[in-house]
């Protein structure tokens, strides 16, 4: 049998005897099985001077009109705060609050509790976050239902029921100890949403869920999740966690996203961050903080895969699997250089795929590759990749040694911006 | 990457001189400051011009405590902000639940539709001074600012209020050109005194109303929080409050000072727009006219390009509803729905023939005062609980000013409406 968390609040709940005790308030749960078990029941007393008592969900029966406590009233102790307990609640962790629907992949929040009651024991099944869950939450359910029957029997109003399943519900405000959201036990749904998504949800969170909800991803979503972000919110939420986590996070970005994010803080934070990093890691950001941040070298990567002339194409494509694969940027393009490290060819991985393997690097590239100065302007970086069509260019000093490369994201990011200009919210 | 400082750095270097100093106030510019000068909209100046004129000095003491208790109110809502990260109806909600939270929004969707009004109002007031009609200025300007925002462009004409609202500049100057007793208003200034008949109780929660108005503490807190102003960085933005709070009181101050040192002695009663703009008469002369149509079109606009929105966005937030400019129509139908309802409720009433523009500028701040003692009841029972707050709850000092504010608010409106009957 189905119920609503607002029908079974109305209702009464009695002693022993029979004497009237109070309302259900609220029901603390087990959110360890796939639909959480209600495990005590909060019930207050009185009208002003609001008194809660909590009784565990065996010390009462389920009567016809309410609850019958198997104790008297005399024996109870009420409690100075319930919230206080620390304990996830209905109402502090789901009822009212923000969640995720990951099914519809949306944040969203919640008008009513739909319970199924399966002998003793009841449990959450749905979350309504439809108009009419608000409707009965006011108490006007009945009234705004006569008068949408008189309009239209048919209306979506009444048979169109906005509930979303416990199994596609991610609590945001039931934390663990950690600091970490406590994944529901279908937890994958949260996995399977696109990091972009995940970022645009997390602009509706307040910051100490959004750092909380970042904490339950691995490391390679949360590289993700952030490069996606404004500068500004990538910052705050760096506040949010430990320096641990911070350095495992920069050690994975793209070295021109993790110098942008560096230059945003503070000069202390910065530097004590990068004395943290890598050795590698490390001297890649400060020579790429050295190059003025308006030109081709202050927005490239020094993350490029960097073949020989006299390679087989066979050992190339081992290369890039084995050496290159983890560290760079983009694999769509491969650059090829000399000794000086001076730039003289450069070959796609569709090149390369189709090419036999035995055939010398030096005889499948394109020599004399389009590339561009460190010192040139964006304008002219996104005039010659649109010239050639390309997904990537190398960026070379004056003696033509290989620097870095600029990736089409990093270009379209400002072109689109110049064209349709930043959406903006409140 | 993030190129957008970058590519500023590419489109053509700002002018040297003032223009710069221009820019470096505005990079400095907080959500304070601009709250406190969306406050000196339609209805604060018509409130405050009619108590000028109507009732000399004798509301001039209410300045300083009025100002007092807005610097309090608007702190409580930046640190809110700061501390919890959340919106003030967001906070409403997750703590008081729906019920509560729909009676609320309902209050502050009926008050700020009174405020639109307010500001069509005045854009039409402002604007027949030009002999330019009411039927035409008024759809325009309704038009304009629904354009303005559903387009996204509002973040940048913000700046060209702003600078307009250096207009305030011309009551200090014409407050000291008309030469009024100085004597007698710097003790105006500090004796309070005070009458129970119905116009002088009307006036005050109009003054009070207008000054503290419910919402700006919704706006100022959502502005912190869209800052990403947080528990360290919400030093700096006190003093933004302070500041901002301060030159509002001013613009307070001198507006009263101008009409009554103009209009009062006169015996002039403000019913249109023209008679209010006598006040600027020792300023501008035979322009002061032009001078205060400029002001209050520039405020009324200002204001009804900040209300309807943010109206719309708390409703929204509160209710779970999906909310905010970069989501199209069928994302946030209600959103749009209430934004363009409001905008369109606000200009039609005031194109009633023979509307009296100033009886509703004045009467929505008085709504405002009734309803602000509720929103800040809310607000200090949130602000006190120590789950949500830790260690920034309020000092005793705050919650003696804030209560009290509470208190006097619905004496005020009780005696009100019992002196009335």
């Amino acid at each position: 049998m189905f119920t609503f968390f607002t029908e079974i609040v109305r209702k009464d709940v009695v002693d022993r005897r029979g004497r009237f005790v109070g309302h259900p308030h609220d029901f603390t749960a087990t959110f360890d099985e796939a639909y959480p078990r209600v495990t005590s029941l909060i019930i207050s007393r009185g009208i002003f001077n609001k008194r809660y008592y909590s009784i565990l969900w065996k010390d009462l029966h389920q009567t016809a009109d309410g609850f019958q406590l198997k104790m008297t009233l005399d024996s109870l102790k009420p409690l100075e705060d319930y919230r206080s307990k620390g304990e996830a609640t209905f109402r502090s962790g789901i009822l009212d609050q923000q969640v995720v629907d990951t099914f519809n992949r949306k944040v969203v929040r919640v008008n009513d509790l739909h319970f199924l009651k399966v002998d003793d024991d009841l449990r959450l099944a749905h979350v309504d976050i439809g108009l009419r869950g608000l409707v009965r939450r006011l108490g006007w359910e009945g009234f705004v239902d006569r008068v949408v029957k008189i309009i239209n029997r048919h209306a979506d109003y009444l048979s169109n029921e906005s509930f979303i399943s416990w199994k596609y519900v991610q609590p945001l405000s039931i934390q663990e100890a950690t600091g970490k959201i406590r994944l529901n036990v279908e937890m994958d749904q949260l996995r399977e949403i696109p990091p972009s998504d995940i970022s645009t949800m997390m602009m509706e969170l307040d910051p100490y869920q959004r750092a909380a909800l970042l904490k339950t991803m691995d490391v390679q979503s949360q590289v993700d999740i952030i490069t996606e972000l404004e500068l500004k919110w990538q910052k705050d939420l760096l506040e949010e966690l430990d320096a641990q986590t911070v350095i495992k996070l920069l050690e994975r970005m793209p070295a021109d996203e993790a110098t942008d994010l560096l230059l945003e803080l503070s000069k202390r934070d910065a530097d004590r961050f990068l004395g943290m990093l890598s050795t590698k890691k490390a001297r890649e950001i400060t020579e790429l903080m050295e190059h003025e941040a308006d030109s081709a070298g202050g927005m490239m990567t020094t993350e490029f895969i960097a073949l020989r002339e006299n390679m087989t194409v066979g050992e190339a494509i081992d290369h890039i699997r084995q050496v290159e694969i983890k560290k760079a940027e983009t694999i769509y393009m491969a650059y090829v250089i000399d000794d000086d490290g001076k730039l003289i060819g450069s070959v796609s991985f569709r090149e390369l795929l189709l090419e036999l393997m035995e055939e010398k690097i030096g005889d499948v590239m394109q020599t004399k590759p389009p590339s561009i100065n460190v010192e040139e302007s964006v304008k002219d970086v996104a005039f010659e990749m649109d010239k050639y069509n390309l997904y990537a260019i190398p960026a070379v000093d004056d003696d033509g040694v290989m620097e870095g490369i600029i990736t089409i994201d990093d270009v379209l990011h400002v072109t689109v911006e110049e064209a349709w200009g930043k959406r903006g919210g409140l | 990457m993030d190129f957008r400082e970058r590519l500023k750095k590419l489109k053509p270097q700002a002018p040297k001189g003032i223009w710069r100093n221009v820019a470096i106030f505005f990079a400095v510019l907080g959500p304070g400051i601009i709250t406190a000068n969306v406050d000196n909209d339609a209805g604060g100046i018509a409130t405050y011009s009619i108590a000028g004129a109507d009732f000399g000095y004798s509301f001039l003491w209410l300045v300083i405590p009025v100002v007092f208790a807005l610097i309090v109110i608007q702190e409580m809502s930046a640190r809110m902000g700061a501390v919890t990260g959340k919106g003030l109806a967001d906070l409403i909600r997750e703590n008081y639940g729906a019920k509560v939270t729909f009676y609320v929004m309902l209050a502050l969707l009926i008050t700020n539709l009174g405020n639109t009004m307010a500001e069509f109002a005045g854009v039409a007031a402002s604007l027949e001074i030009f002999g330019i009609s009411k039927y035409i200025t008024v759809p325009i300007s309704a038009f304009f600012v629904w354009f303005l925002v559903v387009k996204g462009t509002y973040k940048t004409v913000e700046k060209v209020f702003l600078i307009a609202c250096l207009f305030y500049v011309a009551y200090i100057i014409s407050g000291f050109m008309a030469q009024p007793n100085w004597s007698v208003v710097g003790r105006e200034l500090i004796s309070p005194s005070f009458s129970f008949d119905t116009p002088y109780l009307y006036m005050t929660i109009g003054i009070v109303g207008t000054t503290i108005a419910p919402w700006m503490q919704f706006y100022m807190q959502s502005s912190i929080v869209e800052k990403g102003i947080d528990i360290e960085t919400y030093r700096q933005s006190r003093w933004d409050v302070l500041i901002g709070c301060i030159m509002a009181g001013v613009v307070v101050f001198f507006i009263i000072v101008a009409c009554a040192a103009t209009l009062n002695p006169a015996g002039i009663r403000v019913e249109s727009a023209a008679d209010a703009a006598l006040a600027l008469k020792p300023l501008a002369g035979d322009y002061c006219s032009f001078l205060f149509a400029f002001g209050l079109f520039n405020a009324s606009l200002f204001a009804a390009s900040v209300l309807p929105l943010s109206t719309a966005y708390y409703v929204c937030e509160g209710l779970g509803w999906e909310a905010g400019v970069d989501k199209d129509f069928d994302e946030a139908p209600q959103f749009y729905g209430l934004y363009t309802a409001i905008i369109i409720l606000g200009a039609v009433v005031i194109l009633i023939p023979d509307f009296p523009l100033f009886f509703i500028m004045v009467f929505s701040q008085v709504i405002n005062g009734v309803l602000l003692p509720f929103v800040l009841i809310f607000m200090l029972l949130l602000i006190n609980r120590k789950d949500l707050m830790g260690e920034f709850t309020n000092g005793k000092i705050w919650n003696f000013v804030s209560w009290f504010t509470v208190v006097a608010m619905i004496i005020l409106t009780l005696l009100m409406i019992f002196t009335f009957f």
